[in-house]
């Protein structure tokens, strides 16, 4: 499991899969104000991405993998419109 | 589907970036649209995996496809992702698992045209430089347009529509080639706030892959129409509503008639119907917007039918990988570049070379001007001032220079393609076998050069083909082929072109040639049989020589080679002769690769400047009076262990010699002529200058120790001496 949820903030460690893209899309809509810090995350997997992607939840954090901080991450914000 | 609408998003800066590239790099540009199939997650597939290291990628875009919105069983498993890609590679089949994923993952090229659209919201302004931009554009005076361009768009509102065409055209400026037509759809849609992409340039490639439903003709049409509803939109005059205008209800119902007329014209009925009711609802609301309107739909509807042509030719990369690369922009190039060709009358070249000339010397002017100003006037400042404008006019004169010179250069191959019938013709009267091989010939040579090298040429040939290569018989018995070989070549050697003609034949009689120079007194016989035997051979080029006793139909009737000779010189080049028995003769013409204008060295002796050819010119040093060696009656220098014997030039010259003071050393100007160096003590260097030599003509013509004399900046004339006449004398 990579995902870990906090309170207000959800946390993505390595790559993620499908069983952490459904525990996501939970979470995020009990809450649509909730968090996800990208900090620690490695490539997303498509299925995270979708749910980021159609829930456009604020997304916090510095990604160290070259593609989701250049392409991804400004790819989801513009489309969310999120921070 | 070839979807571009998805393009909008990028950014403009992107899309300024990447059309920069495509325009001067040669990798083309192709656009990936990738929809993953919707159970791609459920079976295990990560489809963003395919995507990522793509190399050369330059824009990434994610969309997701419309379901079930929200509905909790279309949940993450379902894949509705949309992935839009740009990458930059010579290879439209980015990798093998997109290539097995067929009709999901299309690849379509992206034109440079593509890129270019502005954005923004139009403002209403008025632009009083207009007129002079329309005049730049039209004269094709790209930097003056990129100052002007660059200046409004400072003053103007950055995210408005003018900011971004103002942007977009200094963008095409910027590139190596501007575009032309790009440029002026651009500035079209300034005004009109309507920016549609040219159509003869992308129209003529995507007219190629029009498929027989769609004949080319409709399309042309509808170029001729979007053009004509252009004109309207800007005969509407700028977005916004109108002010005062007694004209505008006219001018509203002229360009009404028009439009509707050309909807009609094309087949647009449903468009033509519309056009009434737009003009009443525009002189009510007092804004042209609701023609605007229509004639914008109209312009979007037609633009869409190069996209739809494309698009059913978007080929999935997986079908015809090799197909969907476009024809290669080089082959365009060159066709463009042919179509561009101007033939210009040579007068015309040579008089602009010789204006060029007058500004080289012009030019050198400033520096005497920013003498007079620092020693006349006493102004550092301006003087100094002077000279940093000189060195801008400097620098232009002599990309002028180059460039006006380029035009003239032509291919040695002018000259060089008459041979092989000369050696032909030749050869077979004199029943030679001859084999002819040229190299080099698109060696570039001033015209002139070119033109004066024919005849010398020919003079060697003639020689070659007679004295040089044997009978075929004779070249058996001597162990050679009995085909003879003579080598042309041509090669360049920093600004000047070397000419080498080789043959294989018996070399020149050295021993016969020195019986010979001393029956005609050239020289002492003592003299000549201490010479050397390259000096010796040398004896070729002195007037009235020659060695073949019976005079041959093609050479031998004295005037040999030192006619040859003459016409080098005259053209600023240098000869010799290389031979060795049995094995052949090789001669070697340097030639300037252009003329006119020569650099040379002013230098000062026995109170007067004379001038040196700056070729000639090896190096200048000041040696201490203990340095200046007696040598015999003579003087010399070492220099890098080498002994160079110095002549002082006003002794030479006859000049009053200036008093050495005690302890103070000598200026010597070291030249190189054919091959050895010497000195010359001169009283002191000036400044090398660009000048054109004039040869000596009426009662100074017989003084052929000067080259000629130049005009300097200052109105003086300056005496070129003739080096090689320098060492004659000695």
């Amino acid at each position: 499991m990579s995902l870990t949820r906090g309170s207000d903030e959800a946390l993505i460690a390595g790559d993620g899969d499908l069983d952490d893209a459904r525990a996501l899309d939970a979470w995020l809509r009990e809450d649509p104000s909730r968090v996800v810090n990208l900090e620690g995350c490695g490539h997303l997997h498509s299925a995270v991405v979708q749910v980021l992607l159609v829930l456009g939840p604020r997304l916090r954090g510095r990604p160290a993998d070259p593609f989701v901080n250049q392409w991804l991450l400004p790819a989801l914000r513009r489309h969310c419109g999120g921070l | 589907m070839r979807d571009t609408a998805w393009l909008r998003e990028v950014p403009e800066k992107n899309r300024r970036e990447l059309y920069t590239e495509l325009v001067e790099g040669g990798t083309p540009a192709w656009q990936l649209c990738y929809t993953p199939a919707a159970d791609a997650v459920a079976r295990g597939q990560d489809p963003l995996r395919l995507v990522r290291d793509l190399p050369g990628m330059r824009w990434f875009a994610l969309d997701a496809r419309s379901g079930v919105p929200d509905s909790p069983d279309s949940g993450p498993s379902v894949c509705r992702l949309i992935v839009n890609v740009i990458v930059v590679a010579s290879d439209p089949t980015m990798s093998e698992a997109l290539a097995s994923e067929g009709d999901r993952a299309v690849v379509t090229h992206l034109a440079p045209y593509d890129l270019c659209f502005p954005t923004g919201e139009p403002q209403p302004q008025d632009w009083p430089a207009e007129v002079e931009v329309r005049d730049l554009l039209k004269r094709k005076q790209g930097l003056a347009l990129w100052r002007v361009l660059a200046a409004k768009s400072k003053e103007t509102a950055e995210s408005s529509w003018q900011a971004s065409v103002l942007r977009w055209m200094c963008c095409v400026l910027e590139s190596v080639r501007p575009d032309q037509e790009l440029l002026e759809a651009l500035f079209a849609s300034f005004s009109t706030a309507y920016f549609q992409a040219p159509v003869a340039a992308p129209a003529a490639t995507d007219r190629s892959t029009l498929s027989p439903k769609e004949p080319s003709q409709t399309s042309e049409l509808r170029g001729h129409a979007a053009l004509l509803v252009q004109a309207q939109l800007a005969l509407l005059g700028p977005v916004g509503p109108v002010g005062a205008d007694a004209l505008w209800p006219g001018r509203l119902h002229a360009a009404a008639t028009a439009l509707e007329r050309v909807f009609r014209a094309v087949g647009a009925a449903e468009l033509a119907a519309k056009i009434s009711e737009a003009v009443a609802a525009a002189l009510e609301a007092g804004a042209a917007t609701p023609l605007r309107t229509l004639a914008e739909e109209a312009l979007r509807s037609w633009q869409g039918v190069p996209d739809l042509a494309t698009s059913k030719f978007a080929i999935s990369a997986s079908e015809h990988p090799a197909a969907a690369v476009p024809a290669p922009a080089r082959n365009e190039d060159v066709e463009r570049q042919a179509l561009r060709m101007l033939k210009v009358e040579p007068g015309r070249i040579d008089s602009l070379l010789g204006l060029v000339g007058e500004l080289a010397v012009a030019k050198n002017s400033l520096p005497f001007l920013a003498r007079r100003a620092e020693l006349d006037f006493g102004s550092r400042q301006l003087a100094r001032e002077i000279k940093e404008r000189y060195a801008v006019i400097n620098r232009i004169t002599e990309e002028l220079q180059s460039a006006v010179m380029h035009v003239r250069m032509m291919p040695l191959a002018h000259v060089f393609r008459r041979f092989p019938r000369l050696v032909r013709d030749l050869s077979a009267k004199l029943g030679k076998l001859i084999r002819l091989e040229i190299v080099g010939e698109d060696t570039e040579a001033d015209k002139g050069i070119v033109e004066e090298l024919f005849d010398p040429l020919v003079h060697l040939f003639r020689n070659s083909i007679d004295h040089g290569v044997e009978m075929p018989d004779e070249r058996e018995a001597a162990g050679k082929a009995r085909e003879g070989l003579i080598r042309l070549s041509a090669q360049h050697a920093d600004d000047r072109v070397i000419i080498e003609m080789r043959d294989d034949g018996h070399g020149i009689d050295v021993e016969r040639v020195r019986q010979k120079a001393i029956e005609k007194g050239l020289a002492s016989a003592d003299d000549l049989r201490q010479r050397s035997d390259d000096d010796i051979i040398q004896l070729i080029f002195a007037p009235g020589f020659s060695t073949v006793e019976n005079v041959s139909e093609l050479s031998g009737r004295g005037v040999g080679m030192d006619v040859v000779r003459t016409m080098v010189t005259r053209a600023g080049g240098t000869i010799t002769v290389t031979s060795k028995p049995q094995e052949g003769t090789t001669t070697r013409i340097t030639l300037p690769v252009t003329m006119a204008v020569s650099r040379v060295m002013i230098v000062e002796a026995g109170g007067t400047e004379v001038g040196l050819p700056f070729v000639n010119v090896r190096e200048t040093v000041h040696v201490q009076p203990g340095d200046l060696k007696h040598v015999g009656q003579g003087r010399a220098i070492v220099l890098r262990g080498r002994l160079i014997p110095v002549w002082p030039l006003a002794e030479l010259l006859a000049l009053p010699q200036t008093e050495t003071v005690a302890g103070e050393g000598t200026s010597v100007l070291v030249l190189r002529v054919d091959g050895h160096d010497l000195g010359l003590a001169v009283d002191g260097f000036q400044e090398t200058v660009d000048v054109i030599t004039k040869p000596l003509a009426g009662v100074l013509g017989h003084l052929e120790l000067f080259i000629g004399t130049a005009m300097l900046g200052d109105g003086r004339v300056l005496l070129v001496l003739d080096p090689k006449e320098i060492v004659r004398c000695l």
